[in-house]
């Protein structure tokens, strides 16, 4: 008998929910870990600020973004950095792990959708609560004390949507890499380019990317969605909704692409493994 | 017969590296990723601030110093982190057994997976060297020096952090700590002579500077000025302090293993 969609969704909810528990478990068993964490998160965020702090005490801006503003671009920056290390890349890691090592046998044999699975096999709370905030604190306090922009609520309406499916967009991205893994084996290398090229557009705001970089960042390598449009959004300097609306095809195309790709990747590796 | 070891140690990482080639390529294109992030950011940067050099020079300094901090290993400090693989699993026991220098013998073995590594970041100085318009012999002169006090300072800092492992085994965050400080104030990510103030001061009495800022600088300049040459004296000192310090540390956490066995 087919599954009615209200069931489908509810597996996948029972499946993120034990998932994000059995994470949050994980995290609580290795309390010194964790504090290191913290420790690194927190350190890399203050040397980032003395970083733009020492640029900034030479330019007054950088692409037409003010001090202020590319603290608001650094701000999406790490919101979207502490999302892909919550439930994204770690899960890549793992399964390329569990490609090479046979583990993923395990998870194709469990009546479960093992697409959705492998995705969100590891949310970490514990990294939401205890290391994303702690850590921006010092980011948000400068951005509060130096603000001199104004979002609008069209802005923040906009800026929100292009952050999810941007986001979405560059996990289908790096996960399309990671499915390499399936041919070759080997996933550290292809997991540790994907995650380069999808912070590659973390460092500069989208008006600084010239028209061909531009076009890229927005279609076959969408590493300019989720950051450099999110914040051109949110400050109003792209009003233009047709760039979301590219965005969102960009998404929605990557998502096809993922799931197409993965259905080739099990095949492959069920031939493999015979 | 110790040489030999050393040596056998040298070319058994360097095998096992070599097995994975496609892992190579990947961070061969990981790097260059990386590096035209780096260098686009600067080239942005250059074109705000009155006095920077061209983008050409900026290029060679970009060049040159992540070659540098990538050759002595200051960048992610893998070496700290094979002190802590063999600490926490346990491998340095079979070092110990051996009539070897341990922390020479895990060196040996970790230079070996750096071979390729190393080529590239040869590639990327000599790359570094075409971009400056000519060169006189003073500046390959300091050059060579300042590397050597660069190979110290990152092997101090290295050991320093790896031997932490005694105490914490769960020590990569920390290794992650000191990689942030060391990536800022070591010049790969920003010119020290963009700080300003007492924390440039600072940051030339640090020993960081001589991780990556110092020869990229010595290469585009073809005198040498008093900011050089307090940076040059300093990596001197920090050597000549925290060498046999650092070494200290390692023998008083060997002292804790061996007592406790972790």
């Amino acid at each position: 008998m087919k599954q009615s969609v209200f069931e489908e969704i509810r597996i996948r909810w029972v499946i993120l929910r034990a998932n994000a528990l059995f994470s949050l478990r994980e995290s609580l068993a290795y309390s010194l870990n964790n504090w290191g964490g913290l420790a690194s998160t927190v350190v890399y965020m203050l040397t980032y600020l003395v970083f733009l702090s020492a640029i900034f005490g030479k330019v007054k801006s950088v692409a037409g973004y003010n001090y202020s503003e590319i603290l608001l671009f650094t701000l999406v920056t790490q919101f979207n950095f502490y999302l892909s290390w919550i439930w994204s890349i770690k899960n890549l890691d793992r399964l390329g792990e569990d490609v090479k090592s046979g583990k993923l046998d395990l998870i194709l044999t469990k009546p479960l959708p093992a697409l959705w699975y492998v995705t969100f096999q590891k949310v970490d709370l514990f990294m939401l609560v205890f290391e994303m905030w702690p850590a921006t604190i010092p980011l948000i306090y400068l951005l509060l004390k130096n603000a001199t922009f104004q979002i609008g609520f069209r802005g923040l309406i906009l800026g929100i949507l292009s952050f999810v499916v941007g986001h979405i967009a560059i996990h289908c991205f790096q996960f399309l890499l990671a499915l390499v893994t399936f041919w070759t084996g080997e996933y550290r290398g292809l997991n540790g380019l994907g995650y380069q090229i999808a912070i590659f557009g973390d460092s500069l705001p989208l008006e600084a990317y010239p028209k061909a970089l531009m076009s890229m960042g927005f279609t076959a390598v969408p590493f300019l969605i989720h950051s450099g449009l999110t914040t051109s959004l949110l400050l109003g300097k792209t009003t233009d909704i047709r760039w979301l609306f590219l965005a969102t095809g960009v998404m929605l195309a990557f998502l096809f692409i993922k799931n197409k790709v993965w259905s080739l990747a099990l095949r492959q590796y069920s031939s493999a493994s015979s | 017969m110790r040489f030999s070891a050393y040596k056998d140690s040298l070319i058994f990482g360097l095998t096992q590296v070599t097995n994975y080639r496609s892992e190579v390529w990947l961070t061969i294109v990981n790097k260059f990723v990386y590096l035209s992030g780096t260098i686009f950011l600067w080239s942005i940067i250059g074109k705000s601030v009155n006095g920077i050099a061209g983008v050409t020079s900026l290029i060679s300094y970009f060049l040159i110093a992540n070659g540098v901090q990538g050759l002595v290993d200051a960048e992610s400090l893998r070496f700290s982190r094979a002190i802590n693989n063999e600490v926490k699993l346990g491998g340095l026991s079979a070092h110990l057994l051996r009539p070897v220098n341990p922390v020479i013998f895990i060196y040996s073995s970790f230079l070996g997976t750096r071979g390729v590594v190393t080529i590239m970041t040869l590639i990327l100085i000599v790359v570094g060297f075409a971009f400056l318009p000519s060169v006189i012999p003073l500046q390959i002169l300091l050059f060579i020096l300042s590397l050597f006090l660069a190979f110290i300072v990152g092997f101090v800092i290295n050991l320093f952090v790896g031997s932490l492992s005694f105490w914490t085994p769960e020590a990569s965050h920390l290794q992650n700590v000191f990689s942030h400080i060391v990536r800022v104030f070591s010049g790969v990510l920003i010119p020290v002579s963009f700080f300003s103030g007492g924390v440039k001061t600072l940051l030339l009495f640090s020993p960081f500077p001589a991780l990556a800022y110092l020869p990229s600088m010595v290469m585009q300049s073809k005198t040498v000025s008093v900011e050089m040459l307090t940076i040059f004296l300093s990596a001197i000192f920090w050597s000549a302090l925290l060498l046999p310090l650092s070494f200290w540390f390692w023998r008083k956490g060997l002292k804790r293993y061996e007592a406790i066995g972790i």
